[in-house]
């Protein structure tokens, strides 16, 4: 998959820059890498985190229960969907499929993740991250989990931008591609 | 541009998530160890012999008799700074995960104990059970479980303290 992913990005690149040449914007063609490194970034990294998850939704629904945030009810069919969202969230980020639609959600998962991390350290919750690894001794959430959070978060919110500000046509490959 | 990517999101981003539904329900419909999506909470289900634990879960009910009957060790798994502000009568502190290491200091109680039981607060929270199995693994019997004990305990209005007991 990483191989398809990479030959059309080349592809797309090659297409944007002959483009740009042609009507001689020549900074649009910097301006145009960022969001494509963002884009791969941020759906490789979600890719990766819903592998655990899906592998084993048992131990994914104890970390979500141990948030203490959803009602009781709720903590089963969000640990057995939540999974494939990120991993349908990060097929479209790297295929540079529906990116209105992808980008925004993903801006909106990772704000609620970090709500939810800063409200449980801010009440002193010792909870497990939950976020790559479903293994609830193995992670446990600290200040620099949100970090890294935010990290990702400022990372979505600036492709959500760039593709709303420039349209979806100068981030995607595959159409260009096609 | 913004008004025509706006557009778009809005019919793409509901279309991933019923698809994310779609497939999430879907698979969970269709494993061998599919998780129940009404009735039990995560926690509780968990407790379930597919983990290979016996760790039997107990109610408010059987956790009145037996503390009655002190019959019963309770243990409190939650961080030291919680069980400080308040606990069930006579329970020792024994905070998941440090209980690894902290255990032996209460080793001896723990061998006296007819019966252990072992709560956190909450129904999802799995500081309980993670002990209660550390527990039965070093070879503790009749290790229980009290799902959202310290919650259920205090509105039954029984017997708690805020202080340690004497040892511990």
């Amino acid at each position: 998959m990483a191989d398809k992913m990479h030959s059309s990005d080349t592809t797309a690149a090659a297409a944007t820059a002959a483009s740009e040449e042609k009507t001689g914007a020549r900074v649009g063609r910097q301006a145009g890498i960022l969001p494509v490194a963002l884009r791969l970034l941020v759906g490789a990294v979600f890719l990766y985190a819903s592998y655990d998850k899906i592998l084993h939704p048992g131990d994914f629904a104890r970390a979500v229960g141990n948030y203490q945030l959803l009602p009781a009810a709720a903590v089963n069919p969000v640990a057995v969907v939540l999974p494939w969202m990120e991993l349908l969230l990060g097929i479209f980020l790297l295929a540079g499929a529906w990116l209105p639609g992808a980008t925004v959600l993903s801006t909106l998962l990772l704000t609620v993740f970090s709500g939810a991390l800063i409200f449980n350290l801010a009440r002193g919750l010792d909870v497990s991250c939950g976020c790559f690894s479903t293994q609830i001794a193995g992670s446990p959430a600290t200040w620099w989990t949100v970090a890294r959070d935010f990290a990702l978060l400022a990372a979505s919110i600036w492709l959500t931008v760039s593709v709303f500000s420039s349209g979806p046509e100068n981030h995607r490959g595959q159409d260009a591609a096609r | 541009m913004i008004s025509r990517s706006a557009k778009k999101a809005l019919w793409q981003a509901p279309l991933l998530v019923l698809l994310a539904l779609a497939i999430g329900m879907g698979v969970n419909q269709w494993r061998s160890d599919r998780l129940a999506l009404v009735g039990e909470p995560a926690a509780i289900a968990s407790l379930g012999p597919g983990n290979g634990v016996d760790e039997p879960a107990i109610d408010l009910a059987e956790a009145r008799r037996l503390f009655d009957l002190e019959e019963a060790l309770f243990l409190d798994a939650r961080p030291a700074s919680q069980y400080a502000e308040g606990h069930i009568r006579g329970a020792l502190n024994l905070s998941w995960p440090q209980a690894e290491t902290e255990f032996i200091h209460v080793a001896d109680r723990l061998d006296a104990a007819r019966v252990i039981i072992t709560y956190c607060d909450g129904e999802t929270c799995t500081l309980s059970h993670d002990l209660a199995r550390f527990l039965t693994d070093m070879g503790f019997g009749n290790v229980r479980v009290f799902v959202n004990g310290w919650t259920l305990w205090r509105q039954a209005g029984l017997p708690t303290e805020t202080k340690t007991p004497g040892n511990g």
